[in-house]
């Protein structure tokens, strides 16, 4: 538990008591290593808060400020109270005050979790699958208590060190009143060593016997000890440049550490020190210089590509697009209930801002992560989004009557409220693994495959609508039934085609073809459901009521190849595992038997009691 | 259909477009940046630039008479010095005593059986302008190898094997 050691050093430093009015623009997008990814502070920041707090930004400052204050205000952040802790059982056994927000400082986490020191340990050596809830909840909490002692530490080497009297000063050759910290102590260390031991040899370890020059010594040395001792390990904000080649970027304690500095390195750490002081003084004209300077740092980056996922982060277009399609379904609700053309006409032009907006959002990540639009399980379900959203709006160009945008604004949206459940707490902008990247074959495969997941939801959903309009005996139904038909044959054509590219990819990848993996198994699954639908129906086996029913079930099957195989940890695909991905398929597909069950119950009884 | 079947074919060259982009990107920066031309001072006082040593190779090298690995080090450093006549090897002493860092490099000498080397300077930087507050040199002993064109090459932080002649071939 290195952090105990910020309890005591950090209350002792003198920090601005308010917080300044600074432009973060270029803070916001100044480079750093996190996660296998070079991306701009501002992401970490929000991904750091989220974890922590639960949000991408505070009442009081955005996520960009509270970073700030954390680095260079850290004995302030301390005492923020930021830690969610929502489980009675948790914040009664680190006995917490209760509070109806939920919300604890640093101070007060740390100095909780210092008491079950060994019960931490013994619970971390533990595997994880084992714990429960509450353990677990636990784990996170001290797992964030630890990311944040990181970060506020980051610049501990760069914070002003209170001891240091005139003679320190004089031999590093400093003005009386200028900042002097553990970097700048670091030309001394050996000879205040070497001075220490004399008296200790002189006078024992007794501080009261020391002159003041020499408790200042001590006490200067046991900082720079406890300094070291909390930064040995202190990685997580890599900002550091490779300065000798290779790719690895370096937090500034790796640097000292790994003895990796340089010329440039240094002169980065004094842009960083110039940056701590203009914000401890509310200096904006130095905080935008220092600032600007540490974004343009040399490094293997792409300016361009930080400035547009800051602006990626700032305006959420995947929000916007979740906004536009609950105000589409409802003006379509609308307009369907009224019969008044120029409100579905506005619940169009909604969704279509919307998809607008979506695939800026999906362009936008594709430009920042250099790679095809669909390669993790996030991005798959935002990709599948957009797909049912274009065809909702297809649909609804052909007839015009607000279906086509109620089913893909449900569908559309649904799919983005799981991804953001999914990615929880996550960066949505992972890095893949080396399997999953750079491939002709896989890409084309998953985009196609994908495409096709898109077009199935799409024939389910408005089999779903077919089956709600017979049961309570509405007309139009076989203009809903060729609809349908159209739908599944443009599904069948993607999946099948997405399928034949995976083969080809694995062939490529992994040496075959066709290897019956879980993923594999449930692509096929999917094709093989699409072309016996098709095909009952040609030869006239199914009639329209089985067709719809058989389609509205493709939505269970897409929803276990797509997701349920991830979650069965076994076969190659099986990445992704989560509990609340499984208990929410596990929901949907109960619920999607229900709503078969009862809606072909209904129409059977409405049917029957027609005939009768 | 027809659509269907465009889009397809749409999907297909975009994305082919698009990982033919991504194979051309990339690239890491080369670690050669040019050594900053600071200003050293011999165990005598004498000032020097760095630049006066511009069409040589240099070997910049930092110790102190108090760091225990420099001790075993630095007498291989001499050897390999005399073994290369042709770079400069240009040691730069942390020490504060001045005495102890001419004690240091009579007893590296000695124990090398190399006498005074022409190629190799001493630097006194008792202040750490050069160690740390140029070159950020935290810890001792350290190397970094520069090209004629006083590019730096390379850094190796801690003991370098100067018994490995491919060393010095860079």
């Amino acid at each position: 538990m290195k952090w105990l050691w910020l309890l005591l050093l950090f209350p002792f430093i003198a920090f601005a008591e308010e917080k300044a009015a600074l432009d973060y623009n270029d803070f916001a997008r100044i480079p750093i290593l996190h996660e296998g990814r070079i991306k701009p502070l501002d992401s970490f920041a929000r991904v750091s808060l989220k974890k922590i707090y639960g949000k991408t930004s505070l009442p009081d400052a955005s996520a960009d400020e509270w970073l700030a204050e954390a680095l260079f205000a850290p004995a302030r952040a301390m005492q923020q109270p930021i830690f969610t802790v929502r489980v009675p059982l948790v914040i009664s056994m680190l006995a917490l005050p209760s509070r109806d927000d939920a919300l604890y400082s640093f101070q007060e986490m740390a100095g909780a979790f210092a008491l079950h020191q060994q019960f931490m340990a013994a619970l971390i050596a533990k595997d994880r699958k084992t714990l429960s809830p509450d353990e677990q909840e636990l784990i996170r909490l001290y797992e964030n208590i630890n990311d944040f002692a990181e970060i506020i530490g980051t610049f501990s080497l760069l914070l002003p060190m209170p001891e240091v009297d005139d003679a320190m000063r004089a031999e590093l050759g400093v003005s009386s009143d200028a900042v002097v910290t553990y970097a700048d102590m670091l030309k001394i260390r050996h000879g205040i060593a070497t001075e220490l031991a004399e008296v200790v040899k002189r006078k024992g370890d007794r501080l009261n016997d020391y002159t003041p020059h020499e408790q200042r010594l001590a006490k200067a040395s046991y900082r720079m000890d406890a300094l070291e001792a909390m930064g040995s390990g202190n990685t997580l904000l890599r900002v550091m440049p490779p300065a000798w080649g290779g790719e690895e970027w370096l937090s500034p304690w790796m640097v000292l550490e790994k003895g990796a500095g340089s010329p440039a390195s240094l002169v980065l750490l004094h842009e960083w020190q110039n940056l701590a002081t203009a914000y401890n003084k509310s200096d904006a004209l130095a905080w935008k210089q220092a600032s600007e300077k540490l974004r343009m740092a040399p490094g293997n980056v792409r300016p361009l590509a930080l400035s547009l996922e800051v602006a990626y982060n700032a305006i959420n277009p995947l929000g916007l697009a979740l906004g536009a399609y609950g105000l589409g379904i409802a003006l379509a609700i609308i307009g369907m209930l009224l019969r008044k053309q120029i409100v579905m006409r506005a619940a169009t032009g909604v969704v279509l801002v919307g998809v607008a907006s979506h695939g800026v959002g999906i362009a936008a990540r594709m430009l920042i992560l250099l790679r095809p639009p669909v390669s993790t399980l996030y991005e798959s379900m935002i990709f599948v989004s957009l797909v049912t959203a274009a065809f909702g709006l297809w649909i609804e160009r052909k007839r015009q009557n607000g279906e086509g945008i109620f089913i893909s604004g449900i569908t559309a949206g649904l799919l983005l409220i799981a991804a953001n459940v999914f990615a929880a707490d996550s960066d949505t902008l992972e890095v893949l693994v080396a399997v999953l990247n750079t491939n002709f074959w896989l890409a084309t495969h998953v985009v196609c495959i994908t495409t096709g997941y898109g077009a199935s939801l799409m024939v389910g959903m408005l089999a779903h609508l077919y089956l709600i309009k017979r049961a309570l005996g509405k007309n139009e139904l076989e203009a809903l039934q060729r609809r349908m038909h159209r739908v599944a044959l443009v599904a069948l054509l993607f999946t099948a085609v997405g399928t034949m590219l995976g083969g080809i990819w694995a062939d490529q990848s992994w040496g075959r073809f066709w290897g019956w993996d879980p993923k594999e198994n449930g692509a096929l699954l999917i094709v093989l459901w699409l072309i016996w639908l098709l095909h009952g129906r040609i030869a006239g086996q199914l009639e329209d009521l089985g067709f719809a029913v058989g389609t509205a079930l493709i939505n269970m099957v897409v929803g276990l190849a797509w997701v349920g195989v991830n979650l069965l940890s076994v076969g190659l695909h099986s990445y992704g595992f989560t509990d609340i991905a499984a208990n929410g398929l596990i929901a949907f597909c109960v619920a999607e038997c229900i709503f078969v069950t009862v809606t072909t119950a209904a129409i059977k009884l409405r049917e029957r009691h027609i005939h009768a | 259909m027809r659509n269907a079947i465009g889009i397809l074919v749409f999907l297909l060259l975009a994305v082919s477009l698009w990982t033919k982009m991504e194979e051309e990107t990339g690239g890491n920066l080369p670690p050669n940046t040019p050594t900053p031309n600071f200003s050293w001072q011999t165990f005598n006082g004498a000032d020097h630039r760095f630049s006066e040593f511009t069409g040589r190779k240099v070997v910049l090298h930092f110790w102190a008479s108090w760091c225990g690995p420099c001790r075993g080090e630095f007498p291989e450093l001499l050897k390999a010095a005399s073994r290369h006549r042709d770079i400069i090897f240009l040691t730069v002493s942390c020490d504060e005593d001045v005495d102890k860092a001419q004690a240091f490099i009579r007893q590296a000498e000695e124990a090398a059986n190399t006498g005074h080397l022409s190629n190799v300077f001493y630097a006194f930087d008792a202040s750490k302008k050069i160690t740390f507050g140029t070159f950020m040199t935290a810890q001792l002993p350290e190397t970094i190898l520069i090209d004629s064109a006083l590019h730096m090459r390379r850094k190796i932080p801690s003991t370098a094997n100067w018994n490995k002649d491919e060393l010095l071939n860079y």
